[in-house]
């Protein structure tokens, strides 16, 4: 076919689009239905109950601090990713997954020195729940989020499904934070760093899958 | 493009979005040949920069609700015209490794305007399996993605001495395999 044939049938019957909303009202969305979802997950289990004197360490407060962080800019990498030629910061990039390596390491090596076998089973055992939030809310938050992303027109699809699930997985972890009194570093890495780690990859393919830019008229 | 001719094809674009079919046609026409110049300038021979041209126009129509109105639109086309190429040279890098699927000339893709001479499949094979994993990546880089040697170096975390010599390597070696010297 030649191209001014293809321009012609392009241009053919060309109907009005509806224009994408900006990236400020689309933060906005997903900033909001993540407060939503944490409000209803929180308000149906109820908070755990340890939290006031929990609020008050450091350790509880950093890692709140970082997994809201984590959330709120790898929201904003997604979105910004699925619109072609906004420009996206490496630095940003290579800190969200730099600050996720670090975690799961700094969890593994304060778990190492009285790891057994023994305690890993318990602790699977024990972290159920907790694997079972962060990976199922964090999936289906993840795809309803894809979803949105799909009416863009996401060049990259491995790395924006790779922060689309990063968000979803980590506002899942941030929800769980809340929930989970255990502060048990092998727990924290079984039950809320792998999960989140898990479904990050999980994005990798999904994002491939659901991402891809259609070359055809919609 | 000026910044005059670039206001336009934004009007355009926007016009195109509110279901102006006479200025989609326009907005498109003008596009493929910004697109072209682009996309010439990394592929050869004219078929090729013509079915990759096509690609971007389909892709352009599929994303055009995507561009605002006020913001640059000589950035967004060109995001999705690099695209567009780095897919067809991956594709093309893949099937080179295999059978290749059409005649093209990497040296005149890697250099630019050079009218492509006729080159085998064969020859082709040879080139790009002669290529180090590395320059291959830092081919691709600088030719494809049109990185500079500093911003290949940070992006692999290597010197950009490292880079430098990774690239001309690569260009020797491409040399060699179509003058037909041994590698």
């Amino acid at each position: 076919m030649k191209t001014n044939d293809l321009i012609a049938q392009l241009t053919q019957d060309v109907s009005p689009v509806r224009r994408l909303p900006s990236l400020r009202s689309r933060f906005a969305l997903f900033l909001f239905l993540g407060a939503s979802l944490a409000t209803i997950t929180l308000g149906y289990f109820g908070l755990r109950r340890d939290l006031s004197i929990a609020a008050s360490t450091f350790l509880f407060q950093l890692e709140t601090f970082g997994l809201l962080v984590l959330f709120i800019s790898s929201t904003r990498l997604a979105l910004v990713l699925s619109v072609p030629g906004e420009r996206v910061s490496r630095v940003q990039q290579r800190a969200i997954w730099t600050a996720l390596g670090l975690s799961l390491v700094a969890l593994f090596a304060a778990s190492a020195p009285n790891l057994s076998q023994e305690l890993l089973s318990h602790t699977l055992e024990g972290s159920g729940n907790c694997i079972r939030y962060v990976s199922f809310a964090g999936l289906i938050y993840g795809i309803v989020f894809l979803g949105y992303l799909r009416k863009a027109a996401p060049l990259y699809p491995l790395r924006t499904g790779a922060f689309a699930l990063f968000s979803a997985g980590s506002l899942s972890a941030l929800i769980v934070h809340f929930l989970c009194k255990s502060t048990a570093p092998l727990h924290l890495l079984v039950g809320h760093y792998l999960p989140l780690a898990l479904v990050t990859i999980a994005g990798l393919g999904l994002g491939q899958l659901f991402l891809k830019i259609k070359l055809s008229a919609r | 493009m000026t910044a005059e001719q670039e206001r336009e094809l934004a009007t355009l674009l926007v016009k195109a979005q509110e279901g102006d079919g006479t200025a989609y046609r326009e907005f498109l026409d003008r596009a493929s040949h910004y697109v072209r110049a682009l996309v010439g300038r990394r592929l050869s021979p004219a078929q090729t920069v013509e079915d990759v041209v096509q690609e971007v126009l389909l892709s352009l129509h599929s994303a055009r609700h995507t561009y605002s109105p006020g913001r640059p639109v000589v950035p967004w086309i060109r995001a999705i015209a690099q695209r567009r190429v780095y897919d067809y040279l991956r594709k093309w890098m893949k099937s080179a490794g295999g059978k290749m699927a059409e005649p093209f000339d990497p040296e005149a893709a890697w250099h630019g305007c050079e009218e492509p001479e006729a080159t085998s499949g064969l020859e082709l094979r040879e080139a790009v399996a002669a290529l180090s994993p590395h320059q291959r990546e830092v081919l691709e880089l600088i030719k494809v993605d049109g990185l500079s040697t500093r911003e290949v170096s940070e992006r692999l975390r290597v010197t950009e001495a490292s880079v430098r010599v990774a690239a001309h390597r690569a260009y020797e070696k491409f040399k060699r395999v179509f003058t037909g010297e041994p590698l």
